[in-house]
């Protein structure tokens, strides 16, 4: 009853003309930059984050909540019209999505595509607000060992959930820890890797980072193909139908094991949207009633990865409200608005600014309604962006990456850190190097480094204190396995391919 | 065996990198107390771990035939599992390997952005912007001045008016004729 009444006092926050305002605008950016191919949610919660400099918190953090949530529905109608997905979580919708639209059932694929986020949203949303409160209770007992071993185990998991090969992986998060290590040291104040140059002393901003790789990485990609994304014709009916009652109720086992997955994938830090999206319709490939007509066109191939990856994002704002632990790049950008605020997300939070977590939450459930509200009458005319020409919106995102950059500090070295950054990032995707594992090293590796210092140090060099305590040892024991399931199962999957080829024809 | 070598290429450079900034971290400067750990473990410890990874791809790389040996992460090994059917081969889908390139467009975009780095404190940020957002467009192959030029201009002030009326953000003026142009734009705008 006490956490009801809370969170009607979030609503209450949420209604006031400026939080609604951030909350509206949120929405409907977070659905254009899903919905133009080329730009993410991540992308566009780094470009709108210099707009929140002027702002106060509250509004902040739920435009840019807001900008994530609906980033995580919008690109699915590119997806399911046109077969151009406008995220990469936007992927597996293409394979039944895109299958249903093309059987000329567009409107029910658009319908289910609303269902699953409408569902996942507000389930996700639900539990992330049960556990959010109990867990930030609980995390009051952790002491540094169990930071360390929380933010180890999401970067292994980033290591070992991502695309791409598993040493390209590695060797992309230790660039980023490596790059956190610039500046002066916390604890004995020593200057590291600053090469006499002062602005290093106060180290690299993970916002430049992120806004050089994810942006202007992304465009010089994209440069080099000529901007050349092919575009369908203009006009054509876009409307959305509802499945029935009894249809939906089908499906309820698939929107349960989807929204159940996308809550934990959200929780480990490292593990995203996109990841979710596939693991939810690997997992329908496996268990669904009707797995044999997966990919071609049926309902669970849609709803199951529009619920997981809508609901990461009440799982992934579980670790950053109650540990102040980023799990993705979106997560990371909005703890950069409360850094940038003066606010530090953490147990803490939950008792001095209770008000300020109950509106985020709030906003949530709210995002989600508005979100298919949105996606229901206003789609028609969000999908016109789509139709803008590359060239001219990408040379705005580079300028929103310079001005972001420069905002921050004021401060021109930032603006050729972004330049760096950027062309690391085109280099990192021209190599078939995964950029969110640099990104991620980079954000969680100064946590990481004072956590570890500091057990150490109170502990005397002994490192096994990191797996005598209780919850540090179990958590590094889900880290060492996060490292050997991808190893096990591909081992698994060639053994059975063998198995395949050594098979007598038929 | 030559295209072998190349792949090696970014390893190589990590490596090298690593290796140094190693040397660099048994330099830093510092006085830890009674065999406390000092600021140079941690950095060591990743330095060490990423010059281990690069060595190992490698000589794996070199000895054994690459691709058929390499672990891809969960959601790669996902998409691999997948029916051939499901797979996408939408255009937006390709790797820039299997795309048409450009890497003349690559070239002068890049260029353009270190300029506009190099030239914002002297041409200031209205006139850096107009001239940065009406190339980056012409080099991204639109071919229609008058949109370039409108949207160039008025982009240009909308963000000097966003950023400096209202987010208060201190953006470089620049230096003779193009300072007392920003002035006047910002007289004209109401910045103070």
């Amino acid at each position: 009853m006490d956490l009801l009444q809370q969170l009607g006092g979030g609503f209450a926050t949420c209604f006031t003309p400026i939080n609604f305002i951030a909350l509206v605008l949120g929405l409907v950016t977070g659905m254009l930059v899903a919905v133009l191919p080329g730009l993410t949610a991540v992308m566009g919660l780094v470009l709108a984050l210099p707009f929140t400099y002027g702002m106060p918190i509250a509004p902040s953090i739920i435009l840019l909540t807001a900008m994530y949530m609906s980033g995580t529905y919008g690109g699915a109608f590119t997806s399911i019209l046109f077969r151009i997905p406008g995220e990469p979580l936007d992927v597996p919708l293409l394979w039944d999505g895109y299958a249903m639209a093309h059987k000329g059932q567009p409107a029910m694929a658009l319908g289910w595509t609303l269902v699953a986020a409408l569902f996942g949203g507000l389930f996700s949303i639900t539990v992330a607000v049960l556990a959010a409160h109990s867990f930030a209770t609980f995390a009051l007992k952790f002491d540094s060992p169990e930071y360390f071993a929380i933010i180890l185990f999401g970067l292994t998991s980033v290591v070992s959930l991502g695309g791409g090969s598993i040493v390209n992986a590695f060797v992309s998060l230790f660039l980023g820890l490596a790059i956190a290590t610039v500046g002066v040291d916390g604890i004995y104040g020593a200057e590291r890797f600053t090469f006499g140059v002062p602005m290093l002393a106060d180290g690299i901003e993970y916002l430049t980072v992120m806004v050089g790789a994810y942006g202007l990485g992304e465009v010089l990609v994209r440069l080099e193909q000529g901007f050349d994304t092919a575009l369908p014709a203009a006009g054509g009916k876009i409307a959305t139908q509802f499945p029935s009652l009894h249809e939906v109720w089908d499906i309820r086992a698939t929107v349960a094991r989807s929204t159940a997955l996308g809550i934990v994938l959200g929780l480990i830090p490292g593990a995203g949207a996109t990841i979710a999206s596939f693991v939810a319709y690997g997992t329908e490939a496996q268990y669904s009633k009707r797995r044999d007509k997966l990919g071609s066109g049926i309902a669970e191939g849609i709803v199951a990865p529009q619920t997981a990856s809508t609901a990461t994002v009440a799982g992934h704002m579980v670790p950053l409200l109650t540990l102040g632990i980023p799990g993705s790049g979106a997560t990371a950008v909005i703890l950069g608005a409360f850094l940038l605020h003066g606010m530090q997300p953490g147990p803490q939070v939950f008792i001095k600014n209770a008000e300020l977590v109950n509106a985020i939450f709030a906003s949530l459930f709210l995002g989600v309604i508005g979100m298919c509200l949105m996606g229901y009458f206003a789609i028609k005319l969000l999908i016109k962006v789509l139709y803008l020409p590359e060239a001219v919106t990408s040379a705005f995102v580079v300028m929103f990456c310079f001005i972001g950059a420069f905002a921050a500090r004021n401060n021109i070295t930032d603006l050729w850190m972004i330049v760096t950054f950027g062309i690391v990032g085109y280099l990192f995707e021209r190599y078939k190097f995964p950029i969110a594992p640099m990104v991620l090293g980079c954000i969680l590796g100064t946590q990481a480094e004072s956590s570890f210092m500091t057990s150490m140090l109170s502990s005397r060099n002994d490192w096994t204190i990191f797996f005598t305590r209780p919850i540090a040892g179990t958590v590094m024991l889900l880290a060492i396995v996060s490292l050997a399931y991808p190893l096990i199962r591909h081992v698994r999957h060639r053994r059975k391919q063998a198995g395949l080829r050594g098979a007598p024809a038929r | 065996m030559m295209d072998r070598l190349k792949a090696q290429v970014p390893y190589v450079v990590v490596l090298l990198i690593s290796g140094y900034l190693f040397y660099r971290s048994t330099q830093f400067g510092f006085d830890a107390p009674g065999g406390r750990i000092g600021p140079d473990v941690w950095p060591k410890a990743i330095l060490g771990l990423a010059m281990l990874t690069c060595a190992f791809e490698i000589v794996k790389n070199l000895l054994l035939s690459g691709g058929r040996h390499e672990t891809p992460g969960v959601l790669e090994s996902i998409v691999e599992e997948a029916p051939a059917e499901q797979t996408p081969v939408d255009d937006a889908q390709q790797s820039p390997a299997q795309r048409r390139a450009f890497p003349h467009l690559l070239i002068s975009g890049t260029v353009m952005t270190v300029a506009y780095a190099a030239l914002i404190d002297t041409l200031g940020f209205f006139t850096c912007t107009v001239l940065f957002l009406a190339g980056f467009t012409w080099v991204g192959r639109y071919r229609r001045p008058g949109v370039i030029l409108a949207a160039s201009l008025i982009g240009g002030l909308v963000f000097m008016f966003v950023f400096m009326k209202i987010v208060y953000v201190s953006l470089p003026l620049g230096i003779g004729p193009f300072g007392q142009v920003s002035i006047l734009l910002m007289k004209v705008m109401g910045i103070h």
